[in-house]
C-alpha cells in the first residue's frame, strides 16, 4: 500500500496540468496518504489519536490533523525506519534549537521543485539559462533544503557558465559582479537566485561602488527567505525597487518563493505562468501579491486562538497540506499569517514574536562574520 | 497623551500630533516633542549638572524627593486620581495588556514605594558609602537610562532611586510603550516641580542613532534595559555600563505544605503576561510521583483560569496566539512520542499549563504558559538552577520553614549562595521590594557612587 501511494503521488505531480485543482482528486490522494501516513508514522499516529482522527472517520482533507513547525525540533516525524536519504535542517538560533525534516527519497521533493520552478519561473518550454546563486548549495550546505532546491535547479536549468557566489565565509559581490559584466558583454540572460539578505548585502557593496547593471532582456532574480525578524529590515516594495535599480531588471521579472524545510514544495509569486497572469489580473489591488501553490498542495488559514479552518481569503496562520511529503507529515500547521485560497495564498509575514529562523538567518549569518 | 516630559524650565519644541505606531498604526493620538540633534545637545548641556547625592545640604532634597514620591506612589497605586482612567487605556491599548493587569501591575510597583522603604534604601546606600570611603567617588552628573516596551514600568523603581538622589535622568522611552514614565514624572511635577527638575523622558526610535549619540556625547553613566541585542549595541558604546538585559525566573517548590501554592504561582504565571525577568520560566516540582504532578497541574489549571477571569488576558495578537499553539504543538508529538507529558489548556490561548520531565530553558516561554517540571528529588532541581544561575534573576523557594532550614544544610548555596538572585515567596516574585536592582553590580556601583573595588 505504501508503495502504491507514493507511486500514485510521484506521478500526480510528474503529470498533473500545473493550471488544475481538481479538489476530488487532490482529497482522494490526501485521504490514502493521510491513511499511510497513520498507519505509517507511529508519533503522528499518536497526535491523530488525541484529536481522535483515524482514517475511517475523515472524508475531507481539511479534517487531516496538522503537526506544528515546532513539532520537527522535537522528535523525527518519520514514516520509515532510521536511514534516511537526506536530513534537512531549519536555522535554528541561540535561543531555539533547529527542526529536522527526514526524507526516505528526494524523489517526490526533486519533482515538485522542477516542475514548479519550470511552471512559474521559466519561460514556456524551459531552457538552460545562466544561473548565479547567492544561497546555499548541496556541496556547502548539505542539510539545507534551500542548498538541496539551488543546487538541483542548477544541474537541470543552468548553463555551463552558472555559479555560486555564497558560502559559509562570505558572499562573493566582485565576483558575481565579474559574472553580470560577461553576461552582459555575451548578452546573456542571467538567473540570480538568493536569499533576500543576501541580495541585499550585495545591493549594498554595489551601491557602496556606485555599481549599477543592466542584465540582458530575459534576465530574473528570485529572493527567498525575508528577514526573519533580523536586524535588517525593509518593506517589500522598497527593496524591489532597489533591485530593479540596481540590476535594471523589469518588475515583472522579479519573483519571490515561499518555502519551509518542513515542506517539499515550493509556493511562487510569480507572473509568468498564464494562470498566475489571470489571478493577478483578477486582484490588481491585492496589497501582497499572491505566492501560487502547485496542485499537489493546498493552504487553509487557521484561526490562531482556537485552529479552526477559516473561510478563504480571511487572515490566519497559514495551514498546509503537501501531498510531497509522503514520508513525513502531509499537514503542517506554521506560524505565518496570510490568506489562502484552494491554489494561491498571501502570505503577510511571521508572527511578530515568534521565534528566528530561515534561510536568511544562515545568510546574515555568514555576512556577520565576513 | 504625551511620549515626553521635560521639566517645567526648560523651552520645549512645539508638540505635534502623531499616531502611536506600534509594528502596526494604531488609534492612540500622541503629543510628541519633533526633537532634533541641536535641541537635544542644548538640552543635555542645560541638564547636566552635578548630582546631589549625600553632599552637604542633601538632606533636604531627599526628605523632599521621598516625600514626593511616596505621594505619586499613593495616587498611582489606586489610580484615582484626574486622567488614570485615560492612561491606562493608553496603556492598554498601546502594550495589549488589559487595564485591570495594567493596574495591578501598577500596584506592584507602587505598593513598595514607601517613605519608609525609600529613606530605608537611601540609609543602605550611605552606609555602604561610608563602609568604603577610599573608593567613593561623586554621582554622574547624568543618567541615561533606556527603558525597555515589553514590561510596562520596569524603570520606575531605577528612576526614583536616581531621583532621591539627586541625579539628573534622561530616560529614552521605548517607541512601543512611550507613556508611562512620562505621566508619572508629570504628577511628580505637581507634587514638587523642583525634584522633578532633575528627570526627563524623551523618546525617539532606533532609527534615529544621531539622537542618541547626542545624548551620549554628554557623557552619561547608561543604563539600559531591553533584550541581549539592545543591550550588545549599548554596551558597545560605553565602558560605564549598568545593563539588565535578558533574564528569567524559576520557582522551586513542594506544593505539599502550603494549599494556595497554585494560587501564589498562578498569580506570578500570569502578571505582565509572564513577559518579564521576574516571571517564572518554570516551576520546579520536588516529587517523584506523577500522580502529584498531575494533581498540582489541574489545581494550577483552575487557579490559572481564576487569576485569567480576574486579571484578564488582554487581546492576543495573531502573532503571541500562533507562538503559544507552537509551543503547544511541540508538547504535543512529545506525548505523541511516549514522552510523560501533561497540556491543559484555557479556552483559546488564555493560559497553558504543561508538565513534563524535560524542559530546555533557553527557549523562553510567555502569554501565561506555566511549565511545571518534576524533579525526583532536589538535588537534580538545584542542578537545574546552577546551570541557569548566570541568566536566573529571581528563585522563589516554595518550602514549609522545616524544609528550608535542611535545604539550608544540604544546599547552602540554594538559600546563602547566589547572591546575584533574588528570593522571594511564591506569588511575591512579580512584587520586589524598593532595591532589588542592587542585585546588578553595576547599578548598584552607580547608585552609591562607588568605584569598582581594585583586582574586581
Amino acid at each position: 500500500m505504501a508503495n502504491a501511494i507514493a507511486k500514485k503521488i510521484l506521478r500526480f505531480i510528474q503529470t498533473v496540468d500545473m493550471t488544475e485543482f481538481d479538489d476530488g482528486v487532490f482529497n482522494g490522494l490526501a485521504l490514502e496518504l493521510f491513511a499511510h501516513q497513520f498507519a505509517q508514522n507511529a508519533i503522528y499516529r499518536g497526535v491523530c489519536l488525541q484529536q481522535k482522527a483515524t482514517p475511517d472517520r475523515l472524508t475531507d482533507w481539511r479534517k487531516i490533523p496538522a503537526v506544528t513547525t515546532s513539532a520537527f525540533k522535537e522528535v523525527p516525524l518519520t514514516c520509515f525506519p532510521a536511514h534516511a536519504a537526506a536530513v534537512f535542517h531549519t536555522s535554528g538560533t541561540t535561543q531555539s534549537r533547529s527542526g529536522k525534516h527526514y526524507f526516505r527519497t528526494l524523489d517526490f521533493y526533486r519533482a515538485a521543485m522542477l516542475r514548479s520552478f519550470a511552471a512559474h519561473c521559466l519561460d514556456n518550454p524551459p531552457a538552460k539559462m545562466r544561473m548565479f546563486f547567492l544561497g546555499p548549495t548541496r556541496e556547502l550546505f548539505p542539510n539545507s533544503s534551500l542548498g538541496y532546491m539551488f543546487s538541483g535547479l542548477r544541474d537541470e536549468f543552468g548553463d555551463a557558465a552558472s555559479a555560486v557566489f555564497f558560502s559559509p565565509q562570505n558572499i562573493d559581490a566582485p565576483g558575481l559582479r565579474n559574472a553580470i559584466d560577461k553576461a552582459a558583454r555575451e548578452n546573456a540572460p542571467v538567473f540570480i537566485l538568493g536569499t533576500t539578505l543576501a541580495l541585499l548585502e550585495c545591493m549594498e557593496v554595489f551601491q557602496r561602488h556606485h555599481q549599477k547593471f543592466k542584465l540582458p532582456a530575459g534576465s530574473r532574480i528570485l529572493d527567498t527567505g525575508g528577514y526573519k525578524g533580523r536586524q535588517i529590515e525593509i518593506r517589500r516594495d522598497e527593496f524591489q525597487n532597489r533591485v530593479r535599480e540596481t540590476f535594471g531588471v523589469p518588475r515583472e521579472y522579479l519573483l519571490n518563493e515561499y518555502g519551509m524545510t518542513e515542506l517539499s514544495s515550493q509556493f511562487y509569486e510569480s507572473h509568468f505562468s498564464a494562470r498566475n497572469q489571470q489571478a493577478l489580473c483578477a486582484m490588481p489591488s491585492a496589497p501582497c501579491p499572491p505566492h501560487h501553490a502547485p496542485p499537489w498542495v493546498r493552504v487553509v488559514a487557521v484561526d490562531p486562538e482556537n485552529l479552526a479552518v477559516l473561510p478563504n481569503g480571511e487572515i490566519g496562520l497559514l495551514r498546509i497540506f503537501d501531498l510531497a511529503n509522503v514520508d513525513s507529515v502531509m499537514a503542517i500547521q506554521t506560524e505565518d499569517l496570510g490568506r489562502a485560497w484552494p491554489d494561491r495564498l498571501e502570505w503577510l509575514g511571521r508572527a511578530g514574536g515568534a521565534e528566528l529562523r530561515g534561510c536568511s538567518l544562515l545568510t546574515e549569518t555568514v555576512a556577520r562574520h565576513a | 497623551m504625551r511620549d515626553f516630559f521635560i521639566p517645567p524650565n526648560f523651552a520645549e519644541p512645539a508638540a505635534q500630533l502623531r499616531r502611536h505606531v506600534n509594528n502596526a498604526p494604531s488609534d492612540i493620538m500622541v503629543e510628541s516633542l519633533p526633537l532634533s540633534v541641536e535641541w537635544l545637545t542644548d538640552f543635555v548641556a542645560k541638564f547636566r549638572q552635578p548630582a546631589i547625592g549625600f553632599k552637604t545640604g542633601s538632606k533636604a532634597h531627599q526628605r523632599r524627593a521621598i516625600k514626593a514620591w511616596s505621594q505619586v506612589a499613593r495616587d498611582w497605586q489606586t489610580m484615582k486620581f484626574r486622567g488614570a482612567k485615560n492612561i491606562l487605556a493608553t496603556l492598554a491599548a498601546a502594550t495589549g495588556f488589559s487595564p485591570k493587569m495594567l493596574q495591578e501591575a501598577l500596584f506592584n510597583h507602587f505598593v513598595v514605594c514607601h517613605e519608609g522603604e525609600m529613606a530605608e534604601w537611601l540609609e543602605a546606600v550611605k552606609r555602604e558609602r561610608e563602609r568604603s570611603p577610599e573608593r567613593r567617588v561623586n554621582h554622574p552628573a547624568l543618567v541615561f537610562l533606556v527603558n525597555a516596551g515589553n514590561i510596562p514600568g520596569v524603570a520606575i523603581h531605577p528612576v526614583i532611586q536616581l531621583s532621591l538622589l539627586g541625579i539628573p535622568t534622561i530616560v529614552k522611552n521605548a517607541s512601543a510603550e512611550p507613556f508611562l514614565l512620562p505621566a508619572i514624572l508629570t504628577t511628580l511635577a505637581q507634587y514638587d516641580p523642583v525634584v522633578a527638575s532633575r528627570c526627563a523622558a524623551l523618546t525617539w526610535s532606533r532609527s534615529e542613532p544621531a539622537l542618541t549619540e547626542t545624548v551620549l556625547q554628554g557623557k552619561p553613566a547608561l543604563a539600559a534595559f531591553g533584550d541581549d541585542d539592545t543591550i550588545a549595541h549599548f554596551a558597545q558604546q560605553k565602558k560605564r555600563f549598568a545593563d539588565f538585559g535578558d533574564r528569567f525566573s524559576l520557582a522551586l517548590v513542594n506544593p505539599a505544605h502550603d494549599k494556595p501554592l497554585p494560587n501564589k504561582l498562578a498569580y506570578d504565571v500570569c502578571m505582565f503576561e509572564q513577559m518579564g525577568c521576574l516571571s517564572p520560566q518554570a516551576i520546579l516540582f520536588v516529587t517523584d510521583d506523577w500522580r502529584q504532578v498531575e494533581a498540582f497541574c489541574t489545581q494550577l489549571a483552575a487557579a490559572m483560569e481564576k487569576i485569567s477571569r480576574h486579571f484578564p488576558a488582554g487581546k492576543r495578537t495573531p502573532a503571541q496566539s500562533a507562538v503559544i499553539q507552537q509551543w503547544r504543538g511541540a508538547l504535543a508529538v512529545r506525548a505523541a512520542a511516549g514522552e510523560k507529558i501533561i497540556l491543559l489548556t484555557g479556552s483559546g490561548t488564555d493560559w497553558t499549563v504543561a508538565a513534563a520531565e524535560q524542559f530546555d530553558l533557553n527557549e523562553r516561554v510567555a502569554y501565561r504558559f506555566a511549565r511545571v517540571w518534576p524533579a525526583p528529588t532536589l538535588a537534580p532541581a538545584v542542578a537545574i538552577v546552577r546551570q541557569h544561575q548566570a541568566k536566573l534573576q529571581s528563585l522563589a523557594l516554595g518550602f514549609s520553614y522545616e524544609e528550608l532550614r535542611q535545604i539550608a544544610l544540604d544546599f547552602p548555596d540554594l538559600v546563602d549562595g547566589f547572591p546575584k538572585i533574588l528570593r522571594p515567596f511564591p506569588g511575591f516574585m512579580q512584587r520586589p521590594e524598593f532595591g532589588w536592582l542592587e542585585i546588578n553590580d553595576e547599578w548598584k556601583r552607580l547608585t552609591t557612587g562607588l568605584r569598582r573595588e581594585a583586582g574586581v
